[in-house]
């Protein structure tokens, strides 16, 4: 273990994306660093989806790996409170609360080092019993390189918590001076490139393009003839893959018509010299990754410097915990990341900062910050998370967000920027600048609503597809005297446009709030509802639901049931009142 | 524990289901005057406690229905809510008619018990009652839940799921356009979409209106009694046609040896109709007489297949299977029955009466599976209201669409015209939807 290795990046090089973009960006509305950390490093900026609606635009950015770590380590030497320790924890400090319960007190080291902690966070990664693949030979590994966490599965199955297995694959690095560029499409970034940091003025590095090249038949035949070796057909391996990155020998057999793959080739920083090849993640014997590569246009005499891997390893059914991510049955222990069984650095980030606040805050003795599913996609992760699980590496998509129409990447400092304030992580100048901004969307709207032009007012002109902005601004000099900034203006415009929608979608949040405020105690007994099915009882004595809303979604749960436990809530009440 | 649901106005039918002499149509929450006031005549007095007024509901197209309102204001009524009982003709499509204006209205379908759930959840109730109410609840969605499995037994749930799968076809590739566009997948057209949209709305809109083809027709059930000659068909035909009420008539068109009468039992009126038997033909009359004999076949909602229990064979011509359910009559029973035949078949004779209550039985029993209106799926009251809901939901998708806003303002509707179809088909995720992206296109880089 080194702090050289903080905030490595084992896959690609990249931060955000689709759906990860609105991640990074509420994040940064919280007070994290991830944003502001891509925006000082990153080499290629992106806004996906940028022809679309603005709820579904993504910002992406391919990241200088090194400096990535670099700037991100600086940035948490720099953290006050904060000490660094580098050690690898074999098990945790377990010990019985007076009410019958357990609570976390610390860890023990591979050193001998026990270090006593009022909260703990376990942020695991692949690193819990990790295991490398790479055609029939495998290998103990936390990821490429790194050693395994062997021990601390025996720890937490020791306070009885269930774990699972996942599966994740990285594909193969080639040397960049040995990649024949010419020949390939390159896949420049924005001329105008957005910083994911509200507090990123703008972005200035030179931007460096990536290349597009594809996979072909004899790339396919290689692979077809070679499934035999690979680990995940010949039953080498045992956890399950996610679904939206299947390996390149999966994606052969299962979309065998196809008669090409797409692959981009993706540098790893800026004067680095390994170039990810984004599209073929595999864990084929290391002649056959040799040998399907040089099957590419463009590879045709690319040398390899790192192979491809499939890595399995131990999560935590994330049922298990509340929605502040404190492990149920172990009070003060937090998990977060690839241990409660999603994927990628967004989704991992977003649960690291909320497992933050909270570990912080019941170590303090406060109430958690827990958010919604109409508040945040941070809070549709979590509580996909613990009130459904999941049996494949989790993957955030803007279509797992039912409000996401309002859950933009655009606002998410109008949305999270205050709850970051109230939670200690944004400073007071910050938190004015939101509440300014706020203010003045609001006096706009409300100058739109209320000045007419003909029989229209301004904000039902901007209704009209064709119309934009910028014509209001030039149409009506009182609107323009305001003087709003490019981003109040945004604000402005995608409010007005889209009012309706978001008329309908404040509407069913209303409805979902009340279900979510019908609070529900952790100490209710469902196996004595008699009232209740069968199945319910099951699947509600095993999440616990905090509210009604939480309740109602765990799949197996009837409206009727929902019914039979509001009226089994309200006798408990009365008879505790 | 106070009720997150309150702020809706619920209502149901809560007459027993069936023609009665009286129907009643309860409604309760906050915006129950409000609805009851737009609609009925003489104008509703707001005032405390108890009025019963008799008047007229404003049914859409100009009908008007007599009722009896019973207005109970809160905090005094069964519910503790603003309550109103409707009482009306016990007609169930009347009943129907004034559940569709309510729910226009603003107000939503009660759960199973949900009245229930309300009082004691406002304190209606008295807490020892807990274990009643929660009975209550579950006795009404085990009744409902009967109803539903019923309904959607067969082909129906066949329907249901051609409608849930194109739903999720169209919504997934608006969602591979939206979360999968950085990647080569093929992006499917507008026009696609709506045309997509168009033809599901269709399906609906055609499920809509099979409500007014009632599951027993108005007009009767076609029974088709076929089966080789001699076997006894038209004693059978004459001894299941009430002699006292039969009509034995030709049936214009047809050649005169299709015979028709009717039969009513339980309550549901059957056209039987004889025919000749089926052999091959061997002169044109002949020929003439068993075209008319199939026609009559193909129209049969029941086929009511009658053998010779004496014979020694089944002919050729009836072993392959047809359309319409068929019910198998071993005749002639009160002689001895060589005849192999399945154990479902009748076992009857004709000429002593035995085994004819069992064929009645059988062809009442027959109609209650029968597919309504033969073919459409015809939804009950609270798959109506999810239906309606969906098709409006896919008419805003449709606007969306034509208007060519971005996908995710398409999907919002689609979304919400699957969250309506939950009610009938289960649960469909968002994790089918991906599902369904991930299993018909290659995705991830």
């Amino acid at each position: 273990m080194s702090l050289s290795t903080l905030a490595a990046m084992p896959c690609n090089p990249a931060v955000g994306g689709l759906a990860k973009g609105q991640l990074v960006r509420e994040i940064d509305a919280l007070g994290g660093e991830m944003g502001k950390i891509i925006d000082a490093t990153g080499i290629q900026f992106r806004m996906l989806n940028a022809s679309k609606g603005p709820a579904v635009r993504s910002p992406r950015a391919q990241a200088d790996k090194a400096l990535y770590s670099a700037h991100m380590t600086q940035s948490l030497i720099a953290q006050p409170g904060l000490t660094i320790l580098a050690d690898r924890v074999e098990s945790l400090v377990i010990v019985d609360t007076d009410a019958g319960g357990k609570r976390v007190k610390g860890v023990l080291t591979q050193t001998g080092r026990r270090l006593e902690a009022r909260s703990v966070i376990l942020t695991t990664g692949t690193f819990l019993r990790g295991l490398i693949h790479i055609g029939e030979s495998q290998h103990s590994a936390g990821r490429g390189g790194e050693r395994a966490a062997v021990h601390l599965t025996g720890s937490l199955m020791g306070t009885g918590l269930a774990l699972g297995r996942l599966k994740t694959g990285t594909p193969p690095r080639v040397a960049r001076a040995t990649v024949d560029f010419t020949t390939l499409a390159e896949q420049p970034g924005d001329a105008q490139p957005q910083p994911f940091s509200f507090t990123t003025e703008r972005i200035t590095t030179e931007q460096i393009p990536c290349h597009i090249t594809y996979t072909n038949e004899t790339t396919h035949g290689i692979l077809r003839e070679n499934l035999h070796r690979a680990p995940m057909y010949s039953g080498q391996i045992h956890g399950t893959g996610p679904r939206y990155c299947p390996s390149i020998e999966d994606k052969v057999v299962r979309f065998e018509h196809k008669e090409s793959h797409q692959i981009f080739l993706e540098p790893e920083g800026r004067h680095s010299q390994e170039i990810y090849l984004n599209g073929i993640s595999t864990s084929t014997p290391r002649d056959v990754q040799e040998e399907f590569v040089h099957t590419l246009a463009g590879l045709e005499r690319a040398k390899i410097v790192r192979f491809g891997y499939a890595i399995e390893y131990d999560y935590v059914e994330p049922t298990q915990l509340r929605a502040s991510l404190e492990v149920r049955s172990v009070e003060r222990l937090f998990l977060a990341g690839q241990i409660n069984g999603t994927s990628g650095y967004e989704e991992a980030a977003a649960q690291g900062i909320i497992a933050g606040i909270n570990a912080a805050r019941s170590a303090a003795g406060d109430t958690p910050l827990v958010l919604g599913r109409d508040e945040a996609y941070i809070g549709v992760l979590i509580d996909d998370l613990v009130t459904q699980g999941t049996t494949e590496p989790y993957r955030m998509f803007t279509s797992r967000a039912e409000y996401r129409l309002v859950l933009r990447h655009d606002n998410a400092d109008r949305r999270l920027t205050p709850r970051g304030y109230a939670m200690g992580l944004i400073d007071r100048a910050r938190h004015a600048a939101v509440k300014r901004k706020e203010a003045q969307i609001q006096q706009g709207l409300e100058h739109l609503n209320r000045t007419r032009e003909g029989s229209k007012t301004l904000a039902e002109r901007l209704r009209r597809p064709e119309i934009v902005i910028a014509q209001i601004l030039a149409s009506d000099p009182a609107f323009a005297a305001f003087g709003f900034s490019p981003a109040v203006l945004e604000q402005i415009e995608i409010e007005a446009k889209y009012a309706s929608y978001f008329e309908r979608q404040a509407a069913m949040i209303e409805s979902f709030q009340r279900m979510e405020s019908a609070a529900i105690p952790e100490s209710v007994d469902y196996t004595g509802i008699e009232h209740l099915r069968l199945e319910a009882r099951e699947k509600l004595t095993q999440i616990r639901p905090a509210s009604i809303g939480q309740a109602a979604r765990i799949s197996g749960v009837s409206p009727a049931d929902i019914s039979v436990l509001m009226v089994y809530l309200k006798k408990q009440t009365a008879a505790s009142a | 524990m106070s009720d997150p649901t309150a702020l809706d106005t619920i209502t149901a039918i809560a007459s027993p289901p069936g023609r009665a002499p009286r129907g009643i149509v309860r409604v309760s929450g906050p915006r129950t005057l409000e609805i009851l006031k737009a609609r009925f005549q003489p104008a509703l007095h707001q005032e405390q406690g108890f009025t019963a007024t008799t008047g007229t509901l404003d049914l859409d197209a100009g009908i008007r229905a007599p009722a009896r309102l019973y207005l109970f204001r809160a905090p005094r009524s069964y519910t503790a809510e603003d309550l109103c009982e409707i009482h009306t003709v016990g007609s169930p499509p009347l009943l129907d008619a004034i559940l569709e204006v309510l729910l226009g209205a603003g107000a939503r379908l009660a759960e199973p018990g949900e009245f229930t759930r309300r009082a004691f959840l406002n304190g209606r109730l008295q807490l020892n009652q807990v274990e009643a109410v929660a009975r209550v609840i579950h006795a009404a969605d085990r009744a409902e839940l009967k109803h539903a499995v019923e309904q959607l037994s067969g082909h129906v749930a066949g329907e249901v799921a051609h409608l849930r799968e194109a739903l999720m076809h169209i919504t997934s590739r608006l969602e591979l356009d939206i979360d999968f566009s950085d990647q080569d997948v093929q992006i499917v057209s507008t026009e696609e979409i709506r045309e997509r949209i168009e033809i599901t709305g269709q399906k609906i809109r055609t499920a809509l209106a099979a409500q007014a083809a009632l599951p027993i027709p108005e007009d009767g059930v076609t029974v088709v009694l076929t089966g080789p000659p001699n076997a006894g068909k038209s004693t059978l035909f004459n001894a299941l046609s009430e002699s006292t009420t039969t009509i034995v008539s030709e049936i214009a068109g047809t050649t005169r040896d299709v015979i028709a009468a009717t039969a009513t039992i339980e309550g549901i009126r059957f056209h039987l109709f004889d025919t000749p038997g089926l052999r091959e033909a061997t002169d044109l009359i002949e020929r003439a007489a068993q075209g008319a004999a199939t026609d009559a076949r193909r129209r049969a909602a029941i086929e009511l297949l009658v053998l010779d229990g004496t014979a020694t064979a089944v002919p050729e011509v009836f072993v392959a299977p047809h359309d319409a359910p068929r019910l198998t009559v071993v005749n002639k029973c009160e002689l001895s029955c060589p005849l192999p035949h399945a154990a479902s078949a009748i076992s009857a004779s004709a000429v002593t009466g035995a085994g004819l209550d069992r064929i009645r039985h059988a062809l009442v029993e027959q109609v209650r599976t029968l597919p309504a209106a033969e073919h459409a799926f015809v939804p009950n009251r609270r798959h109506r209201e999810a239906l309606a809901a969906a098709l409006s939901c896919l008419e805003r998708a449709d606007e969306a669409a034509a208007a060519n806003l971005s996908p995710e303002f398409i999907a919002v509707d689609l979304h919400g015209a699957i969250d309506q179809l939950k009610q009938i088909t289960g649960e469909i995720t968002t994790d089918d939807v991906l599902g369904k992206i991930f299993a018909d296109f290659c995705i991830g880089k």
